[in-house]
């Protein structure tokens, strides 16, 4: 039977780079993708288009110069999302960074969608309005008008079809923007054995498989609740899966990488970022895994099988970027005797002084780093006296005149507070991008494949 | 009758989208599936999570891999691109998951 291997290069930005290269150079895969786009990167790169109309993708500089030559030396595939919210722009620096490394004969695709931000973005909103068609949020339902004033930017999340359409053409480097994170691995599945896109089970099949691979080292021993057992974890293998023409498909690693593959790994990247697992939504199929069956069958080498399909939805994830305030955060440190009850003061000081200020906020917090930021009112109390505590103030407001008086005043304590504040330091208050989700008709989406060949 | 941590009987991990956060847990073997199943209900679980967790909580049953999935909405104070948490991607609520206990029979 026909099969494909198919590496993960990248979970996030930034990822490892030397996990990438060990699986292009001794992991014998045909395509290697890179998901360098975590949900809300998406908004972060709107507001650097917003600002700069060249900008806002992601690890294109990294992509092009040092993994594409890679990939091209040993004739591997390589699919990459670090077009971010500009596919066309991060596509050019691809294309100029090939020509003067002479990489005579490649080519090089991008991938652009429905991706418009300032006025453009406007026009298209009132377009889609025009139409009839919903804007709500997608999981609250609030109208789009609550945001109204503020919106800058907006991006349709596409699937595997754009991506096929390119390997079709012969590219063997393709840079996207917001795809769906499965696309990239679904794609090649879909082109080597040319799975027709009504093929429910098969697309099903390679979704879950791009959804295993997505977030590299999650099923290969990292983020893992075993992580004691995990060896080697300095020099972590990133996945590879080898994907059969019926749809099942093993998961394993390069031999000899540190990680490990296991039902367990498997189980619990299979889990993340899952809602209903008869129901598992994308561009190009919703996938059902209630029968799915993970099975070690050698040393890091799992099993994948069981996987079913539904009919692709009506309708496509799109996200509009917009301005929802400044946030900024400082932090000091309490060290013994009685530091929890410094920090506990130091927040009634400030509580108490923020009042007096007359500080306009949507939100002031206060965490006491090392007993309860993480875990909140489910922290109990500690039993012993701490050696320190961090307090940590976060404050959001419309105005980032506000964030900065609230950022001096925890400096100001240091002087004025409770006994050997120090240590203070704070994050520069920044604009929040927030992400209204929405869904709109498949058929109001169009996208671009444009393939150019390095002479 | 003896109350045990979550964390003694099952593994988890936890994932975001939006201001939604999902806690799968899951078993080490049928035995365990069957104690998890009948007790970290739906209810449970949103109580236990307390002021953590403003919106509903929706359960999913994974029998083919011995785990239960938990859908919680409201559960990262806005979501990744929004909330002023350091975890707001929720990374920690599965072990805030974990921590739960529960009665076995035995």
């Amino acid at each position: 039977m026909k099969s494909i291997r198919l590496g993960s290069g990248s979970g996030m930005w930034p990822d490892r780079l030397d996990a990438a290269i060990e699986i292009i150079e001794k992991g014998n895969v045909g395509y290697i993708s890179f998901d360098t786009m975590a949900e809300m990167t998406l908004p972060g790169m709107q507001k650097l288009r917003f600002d700069d109309p060249e900008k806002g993708y992601t690890d294109i500089r990294r992509t092009a110069n040092d993994i594409m030559p890679v990939c091209v030396m040993n004739k591997v595939g390589l699919i990459s999302n670090c077009g971010g919210a500009n596919p066309v722009s991060a596509g050019k620096i691809a294309i100029d960074v090939a020509n003067r490394l002479g990489l005579h004969g490649t080519r090089i695709a991008t991938v652009s969608g429905d991706d418009t931000t300032g006025e453009k973005c406007l026009a298209r909103i009132k377009e889609l309005k025009a139409k009839g068609i919903s804007l709500d949020h997608l999981d609250t339902g609030e109208k789009l008008e609550s945001i109204e004033g503020r919106i800058i930017a907006m991006s349709v999340y596409l699937g595997a079809e754009p991506i096929v359409e390119a390997l079709e053409q012969g590219a063997q480097i393709v840079i996207t923007g917001r795809h769906t994170d499965s696309a990239m691995w679904l794609a090649p599945a879909c082109y080597e054995f040319g799975w027709a896109l009504t093929d429910w089970d098969r697309l099903a099949a390679g979704v879950i498989v791009g959804h295993l691979a997505e977030c590299s080292g999650h099923i290969t021993g990292g983020n893992f609740s075993f992580w004691q057992e995990v060896p080697d974890p300095a020099h972590l293998g990133f996945p590879i899966v080898e994907v059969y023409e019926n749809g099942e498909a093993i998961i394993s690693k390069v031999e000899g990488s540190g990680g490990l593959v296991s039902e367990a790994t498997c189980k619990e990247q299979l889990l993340y970022e899952l809602h209903d697992p008869a129901y598992y939504v994308t561009p190009d199929v919703v996938a059902d895994v209630t029968g799915l069956r993970f099975e070690q069958v050698g040393e890091d080498r799992v099993k994948l099988r069981g996987i079913k399909g539904k009919p692709r939805p009506a309708t496509l994830k799109a996200c509009i970027g917009y301005r929802d305030g400044y946030v900024g955060q400082a932090f000091a440190f309490y060290a013994w005797p009685n530091a929890l009850a410094k920090a506990r003061r130091a927040e009634e000081i400030l509580r108490g002084r923020f009042q007096m200020m007359g500080i306009e906020a949507y939100e002031i917090r206060f965490d006491y780093i090392g007993v309860n930021s993480l875990h909140g009112s489910l922290s109990p109390e500690p039993e012993v006296e701490l050696n320190e505590v961090g307090l940590r103030v976060a404050v959001k407001s419309p105005e980032e005149s506000n964030v900065i008086k609230v950022i001096r005043d925890i400096y100001a304590l240091d002087l004025s507070g409770p006994a050997a504040q120090t240590g203070v330091f704070h994050l520069p208050p920044r604009e929040m991008i927030a992400m209204w989700p929405m869904l709109i008709p498949r058929e109001e989406v169009q996208h671009e494949v444009v393939v150019t060949e390095i002479p | 009758m003896r109350k045990v941590k979550l964390v003694e009987i099952s593994h988890a991990r936890s994932g975001d989208k939006g201001d939604i956060s999902n806690v799968g847990l899951i078993a080490f073997d049928q035995k365990g599936y069957e104690i998890i199943k009948e007790k970290v209900t739906a209810a449970r679980v949103k109580e236990h999570f307390g002021d953590l967790v403003k919106g509903e909580v929706i359960r999913y049953e994974l029998p083919n891999i011995l785990a239960l999935n938990f859908v919680m909405h409201g559960a990262l104070g806005g979501g990744g691109a929004r909330s002023l948490r350091i975890d707001s991607l929720g990374k920690t609520m599965a072990g805030a998951l974990l921590r739960m206990k529960i009665e076995l029979d035995d």
